[in-house]
């Protein structure tokens, strides 16, 4: 009988649970959220034949670390074509000047600023680029009409 | 003299039965286990990164039964910073659980009772536990702030002293 208790009690020493060590954790997260925006120059009307003329400036703020690229197209390929139809044979080609590239004809989209990954610093704060044309003369007979052209800014993050 | 000698053997035979012989003994004891346990806060998504001011992110639970005390420890998997898979860029920080920010670049002991320190050690043993409340405050960065969910575990652990 003896025995049997005293077996008994070593037994249920054994069996208690000893936690004498516990861990648990928290994460921590927050968010930067993802700003990339452009912003083109208000519609304007230009004078055909005289020159450099500015046409007001557009915006562009990025904070993707993998860097990005603002592009800028035209609707008729570089072109001031009539509005009104486009049976008019008059074009006026003419070239779009972006502080730090040369003046393009837009006959395709143009890159006119990126950054690869890691070194998008230039664009973190918004960046304003003044933008200017200048106007050709008429590619065949100067008829009236209403000439003009879209330009498309884009950025896109990479 | 023969019955003289028997019977004093007799008295001697008698005097043997008499002595006591079923003596026994046993020993009556319990045991209560060391249970220590520790709730971290839960898991905080609304911190302000542009916010170098305390942010509290909740408490630190601890229950531990030791009489000789317990010891809590931190630990941040990223060493104290705010990391992030979108960017290369870092977020420093510190944890405030009132006594001051407390830079995690290594395992940190952020709060123990040593025994006599019978207020911590009784809080902890009792049907609540012990809270502790924890801020994180101090957070900048000298990284271009580029987009992406900045990360960081904050790993609590409760041993006996």
């Amino acid at each position: 009988m003896k025995t049997i208790f005293a077996t008994a009690a070593v037994l249920s020493v054994i069996a208690a649970p000893a936690f004498a060590q516990s861990s648990d954790s928290t994460l921590l997260t927050s968010n930067v959220a993802l700003i990339c925006t452009i912003d083109a120059p208000s519609d304007t009307t230009v004078t055909l034949g005289s020159g450099s003329q500015g046409i007001g400036s557009v915006t562009a703020q990025c904070n993707s670390s993998t860097g990005f690229t603002s592009t800028v197209a035209s609707a008729n390929a570089g072109f001031l074509a009539d509005s009104a139809t486009t049976s008019n044979p008059t074009k006026y080609a003419y070239t779009v000047a972006i502080p730090g590239s040369a003046p393009q004809q837009l006959t395709t989209p143009y890159e006119f600023d990126s950054s690869t990954s890691g070194q998008n610093a230039s664009l973190l704060t918004a960046v304003t680029y003044p933008i200017s044309i200048s106007v050709g003369a008429a590619t065949g007979p100067a008829y009236a009409g209403n000439y003009q052209d879209r330009l498309t800014f884009s950025l896109t993050a990479n | 003299m023969n019955r003289i000698l028997m019977t004093a053997s007799a008295a001697l035979a008698l005097a043997t039965f008499a002595a006591p012989a079923f003596a026994d003994e046993v020993n009556v004891s319990g045991e209560i286990a060391v249970v220590c346990n520790v709730t971290a806060p839960s898991d905080v998504n609304t911190l302000d990164l542009t916010n170098a001011g305390a942010q509290p992110i909740g408490a630190v639970n601890v229950k531990c039964n030791s009489y000789s005390g317990f010891k809590a420890t931190v630990e941040s998997v990223n060493g104290g910073k705010l990391l992030s898979a979108d960017s290369p860029s870092a977020y420093s920080y510190a944890i405030n659980y009132g006594v001051g920010p407390v830079s995690l670049t290594s395992p940190y002991v952020v709060f123990a009772a040593q025994p006599g320190d019978t207020l911590s050690i009784a809080a902890a043993a009792s049907a609540a536990g012990r809270d502790y409340g924890i801020s994180i405050e101090g957070i900048s960065t000298t990284d271009i702030p580029y987009a992406g969910v900045y990360a960081d575990t904050l790993v609590f652990t409760v041993d006996v002293q």
